[in-house]
């Protein structure tokens, strides 16, 4: 079943094209790496997909529906520097700060909802932090905490922006099992990043994009240097390519 | 000794006053310690200038000075939004020439009046001394209000200072939580004018949310403690103006300040005494990579 369904997408921000022609299908279950240098459009198209930029040209669906009709459903995990570290909540609280929408206007949460933090929290490892304050979590266990919000929704797809930039390599194997279950799980996730061999190792499809895309295939597909030099606008791309080869047989 | 402590209550104008003081420090604490999370001291500052115009206007014409100054207030927001549509100009840019403008304007206006200098030096210094019975009423009734408005919308208010990116995908109105924290800021400042005056006024704002966020971790604890801490300066400032016979809206803020010093100093974990001791062992958190560094590497 077809998650998401992204299909001739054109984005302008201040009169810029930043994504031209943009189509992609993402299954239940399937993990997608959206790669692509910076300024290539990739959270661009995670805030499309969030119903957060105006389209230019194209469709967005998700399950049939416009993703204005599905806000707040989807798990969005943003990259780390856009969260406030510095406030005064702890673990859990900051969990539960992602459930504001669902829980109501004028409403406390009710049993269901911190239910649903605590299985989120369980999942990624941190119920024996959910007193601790956000200030004093290392890198991991920040990332980990946001992951956990997204979780909280029970959400069928999960967008998560630049998240093994960073880590070290304990963390980022424990997050790439964590998808990796979730993807078995049958939920839909897209995960932009930079880290090749860490896209290569997860993700069962890679989309290379650069304003357009450039090639969508399975990791061991993606040989071609051509396909990297348009991706990237560089000569290095053998260096890329081995980089991936070498992960791939790992 | 308890003579000291009883005799101001025996006056009618210090018991209007200190109940004022007391419930200006309480909402200003609550309000306060928002604006401190989201980093946005300088939108008090900017709001405490362009209610005067309009206080100066209502008070001019008799009409409710909290209406004035939150029309005035919100009309500067609207004006520093669409001047800050030129790129040339920077918002900061913006906000100084038209709070400027505002007080000029707020001046003007009051020297249209008898008696300006003393309604002048009352707006900016406070009046304390000369509360009214109705004032008294005004401010509980505002002061109330604003104090379940922030309790409501607490939740939703904490979401978008985590994280405005996804509040928003959330699809929490983002834009009008903005609005409403800076209205109610402005009502904040506006029922604060007669304990400290319009130039003070942001130290009671600003001051004892920035002490609580020094002393606790825990957003509940702050909420409770910057009110406690604003509510206690007011009172021990009404208190020493009464004995040392001195300006009570400056005492006030020189309390508050005095906290702030304290605080920093001797704080439990934030404190430089805390962090100096902290220094000499290893600690958990000193082991793991800042976040920027992280990131500098990757």
């Amino acid at each position: 079943m077809t998650v998401l369904d992204v299909s001739g997408v054109a984005v302008r921000l201040a009169g810029r094209q930043v994504l031209t022609d943009v189509t992609l299908k993402v299954a239940a279950g399937e993990l997608v790496g959206l790669i692509g240098p910076n300024g290539a459009g990739k959270t661009t198209l995670l805030r499309a997909v969030l119903g957060l930029l105006p389209l230019a040209a194209g469709q967005i669906r998700l399950v049939g529906r416009t993703p204005a009709q599905v806000r707040g459903t989807v798990g969005y995990v943003p990259q780390r520097h856009e969260f406030a570290w510095d406030f005064p909540i702890d673990v859990e609280k900051a969990v539960l700060a992602g459930l504001a929408r669902r829980i109501g206007w004028m409403r406390s949460p009710g049993r269901a909802d911190r239910i649903a933090v605590a299985e989120a929290l369980e999942r990624v490892g941190m119920a024996q932090l959910r007193r601790r304050p956000i200030g004093e979590l290392s890198g991991g266990q920040r990332q980990r905490v946001l992951v956990a919000r997204a979780l909280a929704l029970r959400p069928e797809l999960m967008l998560l922006d630049e998240p093994f930039t960073g880590l070290d390599n304990p963390t980022q194997s424990l997050l790439t099992d964590l998808l990796r279950q979730l993807g078995e799980e049958g939920k839909a996730i897209v995960i932009t990043t930079h880290d090749l061999p860490a896209a290569a190792a997860v993700c069962g499809r890679l989309c290379l994009l650069n304003g357009v895309v450039v090639a969508d295939a399975p990791p061991a597909e993606l040989t071609d240097p051509d396909v990297w030099l348009r991706a990237f606008g560089v000569g290095g791309s053998d260096a890329l390519s081995r980089t991936l080869g070498k992960a791939d047989a790992a | 000794m308890m003579e000291l402590l009883t005799e101001p209550w025996q006056h009618v104008f210090m018991q209007r006053a200190l109940l004022v003081a007391v419930m200006s420090g309480i909402v200003c604490g609550v309000v306060g310690s928002h604006v401190v999370l989201r980093g946005v001291a300088f939108i008090g500052d900017t709001i405490a200038h362009a209610v005067f115009p309009g206080v100066a206007i209502a008070f001019v014409f008799q009409a409710n000075l909290v209406l004035g100054g939150a029309v005035a207030g919100v009309l500067t927001a609207v004006l520093i939004g669409v001047f800050a549509q030129n790129r040339r100009l920077k918002e900061d840019t913006v906000i100084g020439v038209l709070f400027a403008a505002a007080f000029g304007l707020g001046i003007v206006v009051l020297s249209s009046a008898p008696g300006y200098s003393g309604s002048l030096e009352s707006f900016l210094f406070g009046q304390i001394l000369g509360i009214s019975d109705r004032d008294v009423v005004t401010v509980a009734i505002a002061g109330g209000a604003l104090l379940l408005i922030a309790l409501g919308l607490r939740k939703e208010l904490v979401a978008v200072g985590l994280d405005r990116e996804t509040a928003r995908a959330l699809g929490l109105p983002v834009f009008a939580l903005d609005l409403a924290l800076y209205t109610m800021v402005t009502i904040a400042i506006v029922i604060s004018l007669q304990a400290v005056g319009n130039i003070l006024v942001l130290a009671l704002l600003i001051t004892p949310a920035a002490c609580a966020r020094l002393l606790t971790d825990r957003l509940g604890a702050m909420m409770l403690l910057a009110p406690a801490i604003a509510a206690i300066s007011a009172v021990a400032g009404l208190y020493l103006s009464y004995w040392f016979n001195l300006a009570a809206g400056g005492l006030i803020v020189l309390v508050t300040t005095g906290i702030f010093l304290l605080s920093w100093g001797f704080a439990p974990r934030h404190g430089l005494l805390a962090r100096i001791r902290a220094r000499g062992r290893p600690r958990l958190d000193l082991a793991q990579p800042k976040e920027s560094q992280v990131t500098a590497r990757a």
